[in-house]
């Protein structure tokens, strides 16, 4: 049942926000001090201060549970709109109890206010809370701000009305009626206005207007220049400017039938370096390959990318040996061949087009260049698209 | 005439011996590929292409996976030959070769391409090469087939990695196609001429001819020739040269028969119009006979102007063998045999008679 409610206010929610995209934000609805009167791991009844505060809507804190998130329309009365007690309730965020509820309704997003100037802030909440608007050089990020209940709270911000600034409006009820109010008053203005769909005081957005997404795309192709299908490639991130290599994977995919993959991501580009990464496998032996091999050896005609698919048993030249473990190796006689060593090599042809280049047209051992070919994928820019080679032993392409 | 027949027996023998076909490894050190000591062409006008097999065997006891190996062939003969693997080591593996026309060079890769890690190929004619003449060709030398290092005789070992292959040329040399003919000489349907010398000609243009080999009746009168010659492209004939000295079938019973012919006491044969016309002049005389005594006589190993034998074909032989009268004007028999020729034909049957041998003693 109780999932079944969630269910519903988050379509309600879904719902609202659907074609109301100029004042849509993100809502985050949590249980706190488990739900009754007891403290949180790391906070007391009312929040009193900015790190008390972190620690209430912060779920790692044993006290505090998510109930739903989504979006709202912030000039709904799902919005910071409706308190001081007057019109009773008028506020009403999803929260899992309107009756004396211990709660947090954290708001969270972009705006980009109507008008550029000085703009003066007040909000109203029961119980504490802290609107913030980061990057503008306010301490916390915090505006305004007032840890207890149903006092006005002032702050300013200079704004320029072509640009997206990033909030985050918190307020919590510790038990008793909730309520938030938000009122804004233009540069110049001589009256505070209640956000509503009359004062929008802002075009409001729940995703980052100023992100980039990161987007890449590429193929994997054999030796022969022919896309390989079902090779796993990876995006993987840190964190922008971040000193080291930690890169973790941010997404997964495989190619298709040509060989081709495509990452088309939300991640903001000015957040994350990336890299694309891949994880190539041998695949299964064919007969056909192996005979083309086969007959390969009497061509007396061989290129580099033979050094490495061709001469399975790793002696420096070609005959009828390799063909032969080829055929083992088919039948899963053997699992490894002769001297061991590296059974795919790959190159990407972003980083190092000289490589590719030259191994393609090239008929000497490169195989005995340590490190030749070898590849480090990074300082990609967005939206870059590059080709993995692979020369995979047994295989012809 | 025993140690002729002896010498005869031992030639054959070495002979036989000689074409036994050489395909066996020599050595146990290593497996090998092997070339036969010769190869029989095709006729020239055949339908059929030349084929040749190459062997392969090892009795080193290591087993084999695969092997690889390059040889030529003459490319003035032949056109491009293709190569069949005869499954000697079962259906499971790759033949792969390729063929360099312009310099005669054709490669040859055979892998095991089955799952049985015990696998070893086993001995045989692994391949059979199948060589078209060129167009242009009609006969010539053909150059023998050799190994080559085009591509470098490798086996695969059970470890995955190259042994070396042995290469066995036992010759590889190419002979024509076989002729074997069986002429019988005889001096009558039931009297073989014996140590008679039948030569074996050749003619690429009926002009001019060349002995091939010269075989000597035995006591049946069989000459037994065995020779590679393309019947196709050659002229064939027989020849026994003039000269043959038939005193041993002359004595006084042959004088005294002419005689008797000669003064009707007794009528001739069609043969004794022959045999009883010593001086081949004016039918049988008195002369006739006294040619007979007087060889005798003096112990002279020949006529002073006339033959011992005339040589005459089957049907002639019949013809004359029929008669009631001298057929010598229309059938004069020939003093130094020349045989029509004998293309196609695997037998047959020459006569020859002898002047003065009236009772039909002949050379036996």
């Amino acid at each position: 049942m109780k999932n079944l409610i969630r269910f519903i206010v988050f379509s309600i929610l879904c719902t609202n926000a659907y074609g109301q995209s100029t004042t849509t934000v993100n809502i985050r609805s949590l249980k706190t001090h488990y739900g009754a009167s007891q403290s949180g791991q790391y906070y007391t009844g009312n929040a009193d201060s900015h790190t008390e505060f972190d620690a209430m809507v912060n779920l790692a804190d044993g006290g505090t549970t998510l109930y739903t998130e989504g979006t709202v329309d912030i000039t709904s009365y799902q919005g910071p709109r409706g308190g001081n007690h007057t019109p009773y309730q008028l506020w009403n965020p999803p929260r899992w109890s309107t009756n004396n509820g211990r709660y947090a309704i954290i708001y969270s997003g972009w705006f980009k206010p109507n008008k550029s100037g000085l703009y003066r802030f007040r909000t109203f909440t029961d119980d504490s809370h802290e609107f913030m608007i980061k990057g503008i050089g306010k301490t916390n990020d915090i505006v305004t701000k007032y840890y207890g209940w149903n006092v006005w709270a002032y702050g300013t911000a200079t704004l320029d009305k072509n640009t997206w600034y990033e909030f985050e409006y918190r307020i919590q009820n510790y038990g008793g009626i909730g309520a938030a109010k938000f009122e804004y008053r233009i540069p110049n203005g001589n009256t505070y206005n209640q956000l509503s769909p009359n004062h929008p005081f802002a075009e409001w957005s729940a995703t980052d207007p100023n992100a980039v997404p990161i987007t890449a795309s590429g193929y994997i192709k054999g030796a022969e220049e022919v896309g390989i299908a079902g090779q796993t490639v990876y995006l993987k991130t840190q964190n922008k400017n971040q000193v080291g290599f930690s890169y973790t994977t941010q997404a997964t995919t495989t190619t298709d039938s040509n060989g081709y993959y495509s990452f088309n991501t939300t991640l903001n580009y000015n957040d994350y370096d990336f890299t694309i990464d891949i994880n190539p496998s041998l695949g299964t032996l064919i007969t056909t390959d192996i005979n083309w091999f086969q007959d390969r050896l009497l061509s007396d005609t061989f290129s580099s990318k033979d050094y490495w698919r061709m001469d399975v048993n790793n002696t420096g030249s070609f005959s009828v040996s390799d063909i032969y473990l080829m055929h083992q190796r088919r039948h899963g006689n053997i699992s490894s061949y002769p001297g061991g060593g590296q059974e795919i090599w790959s190159t990407n042809f972003w980083q190092q087009p000289y490589v590719w280049n030259a191994v393609k047209v090239d008929t000497d051992d490169k195989t005995i260049n340590n490190g030749y070919g070898s590849w480090s994928l990074f300082d990609l820019s967005n939206g870059n698209q590059t080709t993995f080679y692979l020369l995979r032993v047994g295989h012809k392409n | 005439m025993k140690i002729k027949n002896i010498f005869l027996t031992l030639t054959l023998l070495i002979g036989t011996m000689s074409v036994f076909a050489q395909t066996t490894a020599p050595d146990a050190t290593k497996p090998y590929v092997i070339f036969d000591s010769t190869y029989t062409l095709e006729s020239t006008s055949s339908t059929s292409n030349t084929t040749f097999d190459i062997y392969y065997d090892n009795t080193s006891g290591n087993d084999v996976k695969g092997i690889q190996f390059s040889f030529n062939y003459d490319n003035t003969v032949f056109d491009e030959p293709t190569l069949t693997y005869n499954n000697t080591s079962g259906p499971a593996g790759y033949l792969s070769y390729d063929v360099d026309s312009t310099n005669g060079i054709v490669k040859v890769v055979w892998v095991y391409t089955g799952s049985t890690t015990t696998f070893d190929m086993i001995a045989g004619n692994m391949f059979t090469v199948n060589a078209p003449f060129l167009s242009n060709y009609t006969n010539s030398a053909v150059a023998d087939v050799d190994f080559t290092t085009d591509l470098t005789a490798y086996y695969v070992k059970s470890d995955g990695t190259d042994g070396v292959l042995g290469t066995q040329d036992n010759g590889g040399n190419f002979i024509e196609p076989a002729f074997d003919y069986t002429a019988t000489i005889l001096n009558s349907g039931t009297n073989p001429a014996d140590s008679i010398d039948v030569i074996l000609q050749k003619s690429s243009d009926g002009s001019s001819w060349t002995d091939v080999t010269t075989v000597t009746t035995n006591s049946n009168g069989e000459s037994v020739f065995s020779e590679n010659l393309d019947q196709d492209y050659w002229q064939i004939r027989l020849k026994i040269a003039s000269g043959l000295d038939a005193s041993t079938a002359l004595s006084t019973a042959d004088a005294n028969m002419i005689a008797q012919i000669a003064a009707g006491v007794q009528s001739a044969s069609g043969i004794q119009f022959y045999t009883a016309n010593t001086n081949q002049n004016n039918g049988v005389t008195a002369s006739d006979s006294y040619m007979v005594f007087s060889r005798l006589a003096q112990g002279n190993s020949s006529y002073s102007s006339n033959p011992d034998v005339l040589f005459f074909t089957e049907a002639q032989y019949t013809t004359i063998s029929n008669a009631t009268s001298d057929q010598s004007s229309s059938i004069p028999g020939l003093t130094e045999f020349l045989s029509p020729l004998i293309n196609n034909t695997t037998t047959g049957n020459f006569y020859l008679l002898i002047l003065g041998d009236a009772n039909g003693t002949g050379l036996n």
